[in-house]
């Protein structure tokens, strides 16, 4: 029987302490824009893809994802909106293919799914356009808290009054902040960064 | 009474020959975003004014309707549009067109806005007149 000096012991279980009292102190990371205090399970959405496949969160798991609810008309928030994010994957550089980016039409009437596709092959062709009927597009609104309105009776001149918020669901499917437009890309950047690492 | 008027007017035309003259407005840094016919754009640039006060009245485009409008984001994430009938510019002020705030809309665009085109604008000013101003399409 080896007998091993009686301070080996203790100095080792001193050591699993102080890592496990480092690691308890380690700050937990706080996101930009407006985190959710308990973060739940992001609502999932019964739409369809540009490309006709029905779209569902579970198959992008282990993926940061970004929602946003905006049309294809829109001249300003919404393309402002899909060019930020465009120019936040290029910062991201490869690491960019693991995000995904699904932009969702709140103006069903005059977006078919070949002018989503368009209007988001201008910024990524990585960008993912859903559709669907119009229960169903409601029901997504509905579930993230997006308000959508048509701001004009003119049935082809109108633009949309519309929650330009875009919402960050983590790896683990759980939706951990949302952004309004007025936050700098940096923020995003630095939230995407935090999960890519993490994950 | 005649020399006296004499004196007065000549000290008026010195004091005018000595006034500088109205500065003329400046537009830099017009660019449009790209768009399809049949959709929306926007037009954004800084208005640099001159020595005097003046309004932007009203703004006129070849390939759409053209508005001048206020993008307002409310305290709940909401964003709306609001048409503005003028905006008021102070003597040497810049006022700045951009994303997320005014800009000039273009409605129902006759044809495509393809990157690196340019789109002609006519600003119209209460006291300067009209403007062109070329607009590159691009990307911001």
């Amino acid at each position: 029987m080896t007998h091993r000096p009686e301070g080996s012991g203790r100095f080792g279980l001193l050591l699993v302490l102080t890592a496990l009292l480092l690691a308890g102190c380690q700050p937990t990371y706080q996101f930009h824009g407006s985190p959710y205090p308990q973060p739940q399970s992001a609502p999932d959405l019964n739409l369809t893809t540009t490309n006709g496949q029905p779209f569902n969160l579970a198959a992008y798991a282990g993926r940061p994802v970004l929602l946003f609810f905006g049309y294809t008309h829109c001249p300003d928030v919404c393309p402002a909106t899909t060019a930020e994010v465009s120019q936040v994957l290029d910062e991201l550089g490869p690491q960019a293919d693991q995000v995904v980016f699904a932009f969702i039409t709140v103006d069903p009437d005059r977006d078919s799914a070949a002018a989503v596709r368009s209007f988001l092959d201008r910024f990524d062709q990585r960008f993912l356009g859903l559709t669907g009927d119009s229960a169903a597009l409601a029901q997504a609104r509905q579930a993230y808290g997006v308000f959508a309105e048509r701001d004009s009776d003119d049935p082809a001149n109108y633009t949309m009054t519309h929650t330009s918020r875009l919402f960050l669901i983590d790896p683990q499917g759980r939706l951990v902040t949302n952004y309004t437009f007025d936050e700098p890309a940096e923020v995003l950047l630095a939230d995407l960064r935090h999960l890519l690492q993490e994950n | 009474m005649f020399v006296r008027l004499t004196i007065s007017l000549t000290v008026l035309g010195l004091l005018a020959a000595c006034a500088p003259p109205a500065q003329a407005i400046l537009v830099d840094e017009a660019w449009a975003r790209p768009a399809e016919a049949g959709t929306n754009s926007a037009v954004y640039f800084r208005l640099h004014n001159g020595s005097r006060a003046d309004e932007l009245i009203g703004v006129e485009s070849g390939v759409a309707q053209a508005m001048i409008h206020l993008t307002i984001l409310e305290a709940d994430g909401i964003v709306r549009m609001e048409h503005q009938m003028q905006v008021s510019l102070a003597p040497g002020e810049m006022v700045v067109f951009e994303p997320g705030g005014l800009h000039v809309m273009l409605m129902d665009l006759a044809a495509d806005l393809q990157v690196g085109s340019t789109v002609d604008l006519l600003l119209m000013f209460r006291q300067g007149g009209a403007h062109a101003v070329e607009a590159i399409v691009r990307q911001p």
